[in-house]
């Protein structure tokens, strides 16, 4: 579905360089910092920013060669970007029905009722829960084989969160779909995504699929005295602290099987951001 | 193409105090005015309305999002010029139909047949204005663009007023007469200023288009 190789975006402050792949029916995660690369990364594939090398192809096709038709297929929520705050619901849903053959009208009316969003309401009255509902649901209602969402829980609360994340499950349960998905909040993306990459600094730190991160990767905390003896083939990533080491391992069984008197505990994304991405601000 | 259309128009349409004062503020000029000011200021301001939408889309980083819709950048572009030459033809025709209620109740019917000579006048210099301001909005942003069109405008107009004080008033200048009878016919002129034009709003708006092209949003 998505095809990054080698691609390089140089700012003045800032440089990205990712290959990656997206794959048909998957849901994939970015996790990482905020300005880690995340959205750099979703403006490439949309096409709004030129690779300084290095290539995206969406579809089979480079992403400046997309055309309208192409483009109707996907359905992208940004973190920063909307339709003008001057339009209403009622207005959205006839641009969207313009702009899209496979527009859902009921489905996105019916969704409007479920979200309790206004309709005629203009979205600079709008609270930011009520605008991230809008735009996830003018991506997910025409039927798009790939779904973009770039930090779609950024500031919202606990309940926002769960009826946006909850909307995105109902969606790809009953859609065949990729969804690529960025979140600075990894239990957001929990059971939700099959894959995960990890950024950090502009780089992917990790690739791996959820099951595997519960499976292999474990946190320990190695006392100062003990980490000289510690095989570091097992250790992905340390951080120093008061007591000694907290460290990720890559292989949480070898790793017990080895040292029995320390103990592992089976790693969560936060504990991978916070300790493979530990030295990013 | 038609949905940036319903969004620009619902964005007018949105701003229905803006609009009514708007219109009142016109017949308000047309009656109480001498002349036909009304037909290119009604033109003028409606054009620049149509500048505005732009100005809502890149408002709060619109681009974006907007480019990530079923839109290229050529769509985008066209229904900008399409959507200010139609508001600048709708302002041309309110403020034509305004001037001529204003003639026919104040009973000043012998001016009716000048409304269609300044319509013929203003509609292309309005159209001009606007869609020389285009580009530089599209090129710059909004708060910017303001400042480079004031500067534009503003050294044009000076070297417009040093051109009359240097060579005196349009009317007194005398036309050189070994000129041949096609070059000093106001039909040839005419033509020759409505080409001109033409080929100024073409080259506008391949600027827009390049100028947005190569932007990354």
């Amino acid at each position: 579905m998505i095809e990054i190789e080698h691609f390089v975006k140089d700012y003045q402050d800032f440089h990205l360089e990712i290959s990656m792949c997206i794959p048909d029916n998957k849901v994939v995660g970015i996790i990482g910092r905020n300005g880690c690369g995340k959205s750099t990364t979703i403006k490439a594939i949309l096409g709004l920013i030129r690779p300084t090398s290095g290539s995206v192809r969406v579809f089979g096709k480079e992403t400046r060669m997309l055309q309208p038709r192409d483009k109707e297929r996907i359905g992208a929520a940004l973190s920063d970007s909307m339709f003008s705050s001057q339009l209403t619901v009622e207005d959205i849903i006839a641009v969207l029905r313009a702009m899209y053959r496979d527009f859902d009208e009921p489905f996105f009316r019916e969704m409007c009722g479920k979200l309790a969003l206004p309709l005629k309401k203009q979205l600079k009255d709008f609270s930011t829960g009520m605008k991230v509902k809008v735009k996830v649901l003018t991506a997910i209602s025409h039927k798009a084989a790939l779904l973009i969402l770039d930090e779609p829980t950024s500031g919202l609360d606990v309940e926002a969160r769960t009826e946006i994340i909850r909307t995105i499950k109902d969606y790809v349960a009953s859609n065949d779909c990729s969804v690529l998905i960025t979140s600075h909040i990894s239990s957001d993306l929990e059971g939700l995504c099959d894959e995960f990459y990890l950024f950090a600094g502009g780089r992917i730190l990790l690739h791996e699929t959820e099951e595997n991160i519960g499976n292999r990767y474990g946190t320990v905390q190695i006392p100062f005295e003990l980490f000289d003896s510690i095989d570091r083939s097992l250790v992905s990533s340390c951080k120093k602290e008061t007591f000694g080491f907290a460290c990720v391992i890559n292989d949480k069984e070898s790793f017990a099987a080895n040292y029995p008197e320390l103990k592992v505990k089976p790693a969560n994304i936060d504990d991978l951001i916070l300790l493979l991405g530990g030295d990013e601000g | 193409m038609k949905g940036l259309l319903i969004k620009d128009l619902r964005i007018v349409f949105r701003r229905k105090q803006h609009l009514l004062i708007l219109l009142g503020f016109f017949a308000l000029i047309a009656f109480t005015a001498d002349g036909s000011f009304i037909i290119g200021y009604a033109a003028g301001l409606t054009g620049i309305m149509g500048l505005s939408t732009l100005a809502f889309d890149e408002q709060d980083n619109g681009f974006p999002f907007l480019f990530s819709l079923p839109v290229d950048v050529k769509t985008y572009v066209n229904e900008k010029y399409l959507f200010c030459i139609l508001l600048d033809i709708v302002g041309a025709a309110v403020g034509t139909a305004l001037f001529a209620l204003a003639c026919v109740t104040k009973g000043s019917m012998e001016m009716l047949p000048d409304g269609i000579v300044y319509l013929a006048l203003y509609l292309p210099a309005t159209l001009l204005l606007i869609l020389s301001i285009l580009p530089v909005q599209m090129m710059f942003g909004r708060e910017k663009s303001r400042i480079i069109t004031m500067i534009v405008y503003g050294i044009l107009f000076v070297v417009s007023a040093l051109i009359v004080k240097l060579v005196g008033p349009v009317d007194r200048i005398k036309a050189p007469r070994n000129l041949p009878d096609w070059l000093a016919n106001p039909f040839f002129l005419a033509a020759c200023v409505l080409a001109l034009l033409f080929a100024g709003c073409l080259a506008m708006y391949f600027i827009c288009l390049k100028v947005m092209k190569n932007k990354e949003y």
